[in-house]
């Protein structure tokens, strides 16, 4: 909303500077957004909510201005009909019909008769361009100044191009078409809300009206408009058509019914004054009853209970008096009963009028004061966002980057990772391709960072995300917590050690060592195929024998729909499943006081034999005195023949509550490699 | 004999001086005193040396034996200590370090943890809620009727009937109302979704972070007192606190909340558009209806609430100038904030 230093200075009697006024009207929440020159007058630009369409005017802003500074508001002069009372006496020469009366509760129409139409005198053209209204002739800019000066829009039809003598407002018929002051054809239906003489729509409600019935230089006498439409059915139009303009917006925002006729009558008088014309017969005043006041009851002491200040009961009733709402006190029982002035439908309780109060009172003299605060009975976070937050520290630890990655997918995104569920969550109103779904997996939105970072020729991507997946259940939708892990690329990038790849026992020992700072001791891995990994790098992640998540590397195939052509390795882990298995109940044991000793064994064994077999063997054929076991080698090579691998481990040995002899621990020794040999059809290496 | 011991000794002094690693010393140690070494080579040749001088070469074979296994092992010592006394070697200081791999958290959570933190120490509660929401508790319960024009400044993403991504965290004040019998004081942060098309400025998914404290005597000089507190904690000391009116259908009365622009200090810059003011929070005391959805008796309670923007927060915060980069997630934008 614009308004202008000058124009507002027609409505009160203000001396205060325009930085002054600036400040005062911001304080009671009149932000202004910026100040222009415009002549010798300044222009503001106000941006007001949505709650005061009040605001959408300059006696609205005087108002306020009056509240604030204790001035006077000046008289606003109207055309009166008593001083006519010939005219008054003679039937209006035209008829107005509401057909739907819901989405008009008033039209009030005014013949004009014997207007000359012609430029506007140079003060209304100074404000309305000040302003950023176009300028059209002294008949249609009397009318924009009214909207602005009133907040009530009106209309001016050419008297003589309306036929039949009538107008109606009525819903459009499917099929009707009307041309609109723009020049631009629109196609109506029966949802939007036209004026119509007896053949044709001439406008279309609260937004625009029709160029054939235009008032211009031949225009003789006129109609005037000045109505109440319901805001619903002017914002779907708007809607409808895409067409935004002062006029509806101010009709959405809900106009005040009673300033109907002041707004007529406005105008009524400076068209006699300004093109010459004459108010003809009574005022047409449709479908109108008058609204009941709304009163609201509130206790004095109220706005200073609610605030934490004192505001006294005359400094209550002075302000809300201001704001021309009538205050009368109950008999001194503290009760005050407010009138709410019709413009003000946004009040309707008591909260409301202590805004209304400490507004205008200033929030800068409320002093800050602290709440009692009760001691807490429950932790500050629960479990879940407490461990979220740990599982993040270590991820950070391990040397992986944070990413905060897109919620929404496209379907083409899923279908290339191969991660498009059978009953996705789809976004009904989408703004892009790229919106059209909620994620069902990390992978995705990761494959996307890491081509972005590839491109950007980073070597070494090792990234985690904290996010949710979505899914459809039965009783509506499932929002699950994720841990994303994802890397790329090489490590130890540096003078000492190799270049090596990231691989996938990287990302195993990545989930292995969050598992282990968790205090999880359960973190087992199953071979498991996944349309997004690698047949033979695919694992489901089990934490205490409960499915947890996949760990795996990406099909190449799915790479390549990201156009990436270095191997990605990606895990993906249920947040409230490593939550639930979080060890905190620790108990110490003893430390074993006796001596260990090591054995290393290199076993010749079919390539087809698993690290994790040979493991378990040793395991359960030394018991518990094997204390530790741990592969040092794996070989496979010239050195070993073709089809067969070289497994090296040593195992210490040691025994809680004895010294082992050297001849136990090598007979001990001896049954592990005779066993491993056997089972595992091996030779020593 | 005895030039010959002397140009021993010689090259020994030489040899050790040049020895710097622990191989090396061994093999000098070997060279010289090892069965096949120089000095066990002049032991044996102590035969051929004149009767009378045989004591006076042979004390000096053994000094010199003691003199090298003396030095010899303080060159050990040296060496293990990594250094050859009175000189630092060639030892290269400037060397790369063996880099332990740091990782970078992301700006958007450094700025989320730092509001959140700030309020748990003034005893609110962290708690979160789900994304998808019902039109119930993103509009209805919040004040927000069908139709209203307070409605259209919460353009929505639908997903299907009365599904929809929430607009704003303030559905989770109902949850929780819902749920708890007052004090509540409760920390929100988490996703909200509008569809704004995608520009530096605008993203259609961002960060926000809602407070909410119901219980009896809650006023608006504690939503100043509060909110006064963490903005000096967030900006600094200096930073001053501006309460507007303003209007949110949830809460009664409204503000927005300024804060003195922690660039310029109030004096006016391109970050504050020269007002010397930049608009952080809205906030305002819980709106009786809120309350009721809430199932909190307004008349024996009230409550203050507020929200933020934590992008918004960030990317002034740390001199951001295009919302995009805390979702395209270069690693060499996020590597800034480790």
């Amino acid at each position: 909303m614009k308004a202008t230093y000058n124009w507002l200075k027609d409505y009160i009697n203000i001396e205060i500077s325009v930085e002054e006024l600036v400040k005062k009207i911001t304080s009671a929440g009149l932000l202004v957004e910026g100040i222009e020159k415009h002549g010798d007058d300044s222009v503001f630009d106000i941006e007001i909510t949505s709650n005061r369409p009040d605001w959408l005017s300059m006696i609205g802003i005087a108002r306020e201005l009056s509240a604030l500074t204790g001035q006077d508001k000046k008289p606003v002069k109207i055309y009166s009909p008593k001083a006519k009372d010939t005219e008054v006496a003679e039937k209006p020469s035209f008829t107005i019909e509401i057909e739907d009366k819901e989405a008009c509760s008033r039209y009030v129409g005014k013949v004009i008769r014997d207007v000359k139409i012609a430029e506007s005198p140079d003060w209304i053209k100074k404000y309305l361009e000040a302003v950023g209204s176009r300028l059209v002739n002294n008949a249609a800019d009397i009318t924009n100044f009214c909207l602005f000066e009133t907040g009530q829009p009106l209309h001016a039809f050419d008297l003589d191009k309306l036929e039949g003598g009538k107008l109606i407002v009525r819903r459009a018929k499917k099929g009707e078409e009307i041309v609109t002051i723009d020049g631009i054809t629109r196609k109506l239906d029966k949802s939007i809300l036209v004026i119509a003489d007896a053949k044709k729509p001439v406008a279309i409600a609260g937004i625009m009206g029709g160029l054939g019935t235009e008032v211009n230089e031949k225009t003789k006498n006129i109609l005037l408009e000045s109505a109440y439409f319901d805001p619903v059915t002017i914002r779907r139009a708007s809607r409808k058509l895409g067409v935004t303009t002062e006029s509806n917006y101010r009709f959405e925002r809900k106009v005040d019914i009673e300033n109907v006729m002041f707004s007529s009558d406005r105008a009524a008088l400076l068209l006699e004054e300004l093109t010459g014309g004459k108010v003809q017969g009574s005022t047409i005043d449709v479908n109108y009853t008058q609204q009941e006041t709304y009163q609201i009851e509130m206790n004095v002491e109220f706005p200073s209970k609610l605030i934490g200040a004192d505001i006294s009961k005359k400094e209550i009733i002075d302000i809300l008096s201001a704001l021309d709402f009538k205050v009368t006190e109950d008999n001194n029982s503290g009760v005050l009963k407010i009138e709410v002035p019709g413009f003000r439908s946004d009040v309707r309780i008591a909260e409301d009028l202590v805004e209304e109060i400490i507004r205008i009172w200033g929030y800068d003299r409320i002093e800050p004061a602290m709440p009692a605060i009760k001691a807490h009975v429950e932790p500050a976070q629960g479990k879940l966002i407490e461990y979220k937050d740990k599982i993040r520290q270590i991820m950070l630890g391990l040397g992986l980057d944070e990413v905060v990655t897109y919620t929404l997918s496209g379907k083409n995104a899923l279908i290339d990772s191969k991660t498009l569920p059978e009953k996705p969550v789809s976004i009904q109103n989408p703004l892009s391709s790229e919106q059209e779904y909620m994620k069902s997996s990390l992978l995705p939105a990761f494959l996307k960072v890491i081509n972005n970072n590839l491109n950007r020729k980073i070597k070494e991507i090792k990234i985690f995300e904290l996010g949710k997946i979505y899914e459809q259940v039965k009783e509506g939708f499932n929002e699950r917590e994720m841990l994303g892990i994802g890397v790329c690329g090489t490590r130890y990038a540096n003078w000492q050690d190799h270049v090596k790849k990231l691989e996938f026992y990287d990302l195993k020992g990545l989930a292995e060592a969050l598992a282990a700072r968790l205090g999880i001791k359960n973190l087992i891995i199953k071979r498991k195929s996944f349309d997004f990994f690698s047949l033979a790098e695919s694992v489901e992640l089990y934490i205490n024998d409960q499915l947890a998540g996949c760990l795996g590397k990406v099909d190449k195939k799915v790479l390549k729909n990201f156009d990436i052509s270095e191997d990605v390795f990606f895990a993906q882990i249920q947040i409230d499943k490593l939550v639930k298995a979080v060890k905190t109940d620790y108990r110490y044991t003893a430390l074993n006081k006796y001596p260990s000793a090591a054995r290393d064994i290199a076993l010749v064994v079919n390539e087809s034999v698993s690290c994790a077999e040979a493991l378990d063997i040793i395991k359960t054929t030394a018991g518990d005195l094997a204390v530790n076991v741990e592969l040092f080698d794996v070989y496979q090579g010239d050195q070993v023949p073709k089809g067969s691998k070289s497994l090296a481990y040593s195992i210490v040995y040691q025994s809680p509550d004895r010294t082992l002899t050297d001849e136990e621990v090598s007979d001990l020794h001896g049954k592990v490699q005779e066993t491993l040999l056997t089972r595992l059809k091996a030779s020593l290496r | 004999m005895e030039d010959k011991l002397i140009n021993l000794k010689k090259a020994f002094d030489e040899d050790i001086a040049n020895s710097s690693s622990r191989e090396n010393l061994e093999s000098i140690k070997i060279k010289y005193l090892g069965r096949k070494g120089a000095v066990t080579q002049v032991f044996k040749e102590l035969g051929q040396v004149p009767a009378d001088k045989k004591p006076v070469i042979g004390q000096k074979i053994n000094q010199l034996k003691g003199e090298i296994s003396q030095s010899l092992e303080a060159k050990e010592k040296e060496l293990e200590n990594g250094q050859i006394s009175g000189s630092t070697g060639n030892f290269d200081i400037s060397l790369p370090a063996i880099t332990k791999d740091v990782g970078s958290p992301h700006p958007l959570t450094i700025v989320k943890d730092e509001v959140c933190s700030l309020f748990v120490e003034m005893g609110f509660k962290i708690v979160e809620g789900p994304e998808i929401e019902t039109e119930h508790y993103n509009f209805e319960a919040l004040n927000i009727p069908l139709e209203h024009p307070s409605r259209e400044s919460f353009d929505t993403f639908y997903i299907k009937d009365k599904f929809l991504l929430r607009s704003h965290t303030s559905p989770v004040q109902i949850r929780v109302m819902e749920k708890e019998e007052p004090p509540v004081q409760i920390i929100v942060p988490g996703k909200v979704y509008r569809p704004d098309a995608v520009d530096a400025s605008h993203s259609y998914m961002f960060h926000q972070i809602e407070g909410l404290l119901v219980d009896k005597g809650i006023t608006f000089a504690h939503l100043k007192g509060v909110l006064s507190v963490f903005t000096k904690k967030l900006f600094g000391e200096k930073t001053k606190t501006r309460f507007r009116p303003s209007f949110f259908p949830f809460t009664e009365p409204s503000a927005e909340v300024d804060v003195s622009c922690f660039i310029c200090g109030g004096t006016g810059c391109s970050v504050c558009g020269q007002s010397g003011w930049i608009e952080i929070l809205g906030a305002g005391m819980v709106h009786p209806k809120v309350l009721k959805a809430g199932e909190i008796d307004s008349k024996e309670y009230s409550g203050f609430a507020f929200g933020m923007g934590v992008d918004r927060i960030a990317m002034l915060k740390y001199g951001i100038n295009d919302i995009r980069l805390f979702y395209e997630n270069d690693l060499r934008f996020t590597k800034q904030f480790s």
